[in-house]
């Protein structure tokens, strides 16, 4: 599909079942390239802000065409609790 | 195989107003109300447009080189039509050229779509309408009941030569529905000497079946001198309109680039302009009882769903593109113009011709011309090149214009530094046709209903008044600046309205 014209893959087809939200997982993944020690952060919140700003349009970009799925304002219930 | 039916038994109604809901083979949502006076003849008629999109205002705050992923979206036929458009705008916004192999690899790809649209609408949503009659039993009026008809060969060869369509669409777009490959200077995808090949045989075929079609025409419509009655009905289907579409520098049809020609109802050229023109020539207007806008000549003015050279609608599509053209630049595409053109000045037409089922007959010459551009095209080895990508600038703003299969398409964007989205404008096909369709709507409720004797056949008469312009609602309500326009009416207890409130 896309790939074979050299577009990325936007996930058109939306989530897979392993996934629960998308756009989450992509951030995830993006901030796992951000330089983070085991222990601490290498990188004060300025600074993890001022990258992570580089990521323009995250919502329209990651969630293009997954966020009906997503838990996002959506309201999550315990199990057997009313209300 | 049984004639056409053409007429059927009517019955009479003591009803006032009279409900088409849904209207049938076009693309998108839409219903008819006509409103008969006290006699049982039409008072007036509406072609509403019940749907909702938004395009316009969730593109906002978009990358900007994702628009046209996204606005392809509008659409299930026409997707490639806006991916075209978007493509072009995104030339514009960040000032890059496009190299010649890109431009020509759009325009076969663009080919592809016109093959598969054209031969959708004619086969698929109109042919029922000819071949079976347009009074034909309504379970028997449609796609399946005229392969019944026809036979199962030649309805295997209307299905093959549309996949052809989509196939070239696939291989040069890299999806044959929500195509990828347009980039601002380019395309992102080089075309191997394999992939050319096979797209010359399949567009070798689409020739061939552009001669079978209009022979089709020839022989089932035009040969038919009930259908021809029809046509040239100008109580039912006739508008004097002004007519807008694309050309190029000898005024030949043009669907991928050129110049926007608009001419009056006599044939004379009223202005020829450039996509960055565009809000110059053109202005829309709002009625509050359907969500489609409805776009008009500026210098001209809206007068209301009236005709003439004192009114500012004007027609798009194949039958707004053959009378501001000249002609064709192919060969079968030109013979078939002239014969067209000499068939209507044998009827004393000399200038433009405003009978509004001619649709048709455009349709089916534009679709040979896509055969045979798309030969022309496919044919030429220098397609294969990796020239495919230009350079490009920052971007800031820019429109992009295409004749889409239903007629003009723009798109019109606005980007930040950060190539984010800030503007967004669409003129789409479908919505430019929208004052004439409702015009043309009315115009055959009144000619056909009278004294309230209504049949399914009659009914469907009128709804070919619309059907002709292939309407794609789904297009055409991409819009509507951020809220569902509403109405909130308070009556009082005997029925009687105390206040009403609206929010458009």
């Amino acid at each position: 599909m896309c790939p074979k014209a050299n577009m990325p893959c936007r996930g058109c087809m939306g989530p897979t079942k392993a996934v629960t939200d998308q756009g989450a997982s992509m951030l995830s993944a993006v901030s796992s390239l951000l330089n983070i020690t085991d222990s601490e952060s290498m990188l004060n919140e300025e600074q993890i802000m001022e990258m992570m700003m580089q990521v323009k349009d995250p919502l329209g970009t990651f969630y293009a065409f997954t966020l009906p799925k997503s838990p996002l304002r959506r309201t999550v219930k315990e199990r057997g609790r009313k209300g | 195989m049984a004639g056409p039916i053409i007429n059927d038994a009517t019955v009479k109604t003591k009803e006032r107003r009279i409900t088409i809901d849904p209207v049938t083979r076009l693309e998108g949502h839409g219903k008819i109300e006509i409103f008969l006076d006290e006699k049982g003849d039409v008072s007036n008629a509406y072609m509403q447009i019940p749907e909702l999109r938004g395009f316009e205002r969730f593109c906002i705050g978009r990358h900007v080189q994702e628009l046209p992923v996204l606005t392809n979206r509008l659409c299930g036929v026409c997707p490639a039509a806006h991916h075209i458009a978007s493509t072009k705008a995104l030339d514009a916004v960040f000032n890059a050229e496009p190299t010649p192999t890109a431009k020509k690899l759009r325009e076969l790809f663009y080919m592809g779509q016109y093959t598969h649209s054209h031969i959708a609408h004619f086969y698929a949503l109109a042919a029922p309408d000819f071949v079976l009659g347009p009074s034909a039993p309504s379970n028997k009026r449609n796609v399946l009941g005229v392969v019944d008809a026809v036979g199962v060969p030649i309805g295997a060869e209307v299905i093959k030569h549309r996949s052809f369509g989509q196939k070239v669409q696939e291989i040069v777009g890299g999806r044959a529905t929500h195509p990828v490959f347009g980039l601002p200077g380019g395309v992102s995808k080089q075309i191997s000497e394999e992939e050319r090949a096979q797209m010359e045989d399949m567009a070798k075929s689409c020739v061939e079946f552009g001669k079978f079609t209009i022979k089709l025409f020839h022989d089932v419509v035009l040969a038919n001198k009930d259908y021809l009655g029809l046509i040239l009905n100008t109580d039912a289907y006739y508008l004097e309109t002004y007519y807008m579409g694309m050309v190029d520098k000898n005024n030949k049809s043009q669907f991928y680039d050129g110049d926007i020609r608009v001419v009056d109802q006599t044939g004379k050229q009223v202005v020829k302009f450039k996509p960055s023109e565009y809000l110059d020539i053109i202005a829309e207007h709002v009625e509050p009882w359907t969500y489609m806008k409805m776009p008009y000549l500026k210098s001209v003015g809206w007068k209301g769903f009236v005709t003439g050279p004192s009114s500012g609608i004007y027609r798009v599509g194949p039958l707004g593109r053959i009378n501001v053209c000249e002609g064709y630049t192919t060969p079968l595409a030109q013979a078939e113009y002239e014969a067209f053109r000499k068939t209507v000045k044998d009827l004393g037409v000399t200038g433009p011709v405003h009978h509004t089922l001619a649709y048709h007959w455009a349709r089916v010459i534009e679709l040979q011309y896509a055969g045979e551009r798309m030969l022309e095209l496919a044919k030429d080895k220098s397609i294969t090149s990796d020239d495919i990508r230009g350079a490009f600038n920052p971007p800031k703003e820019g429109v992009g214009i295409c004749e889409a299969p239903r007629g003009t398409l723009i798109h019109h964007y606005a980007s930040d530094k950060d190539g984010l989205c800030t503007k967004i404008n669409m003129i789409v096909a479908t919505t430019n046709n929208y004052a004439a369709m409702n015009t043309s709507v009315v115009q055959a409720a009144k000619a056909l209903i009278h004294n309230g004797e209504v049949s399914q056949g009659l009914l469907n008469k009128v709804e070919m008044a619309f059907r002709c312009y292939d309407p794609c609602n789904s297009c055409g309500t991409h819009a509507l600046n951020g809220a569902p326009a509403l109405q909130v009416t308070v009556r009082k207890a005997d029925g009687s309205v105390a206040k009403t409130l609206r929010n458009f």
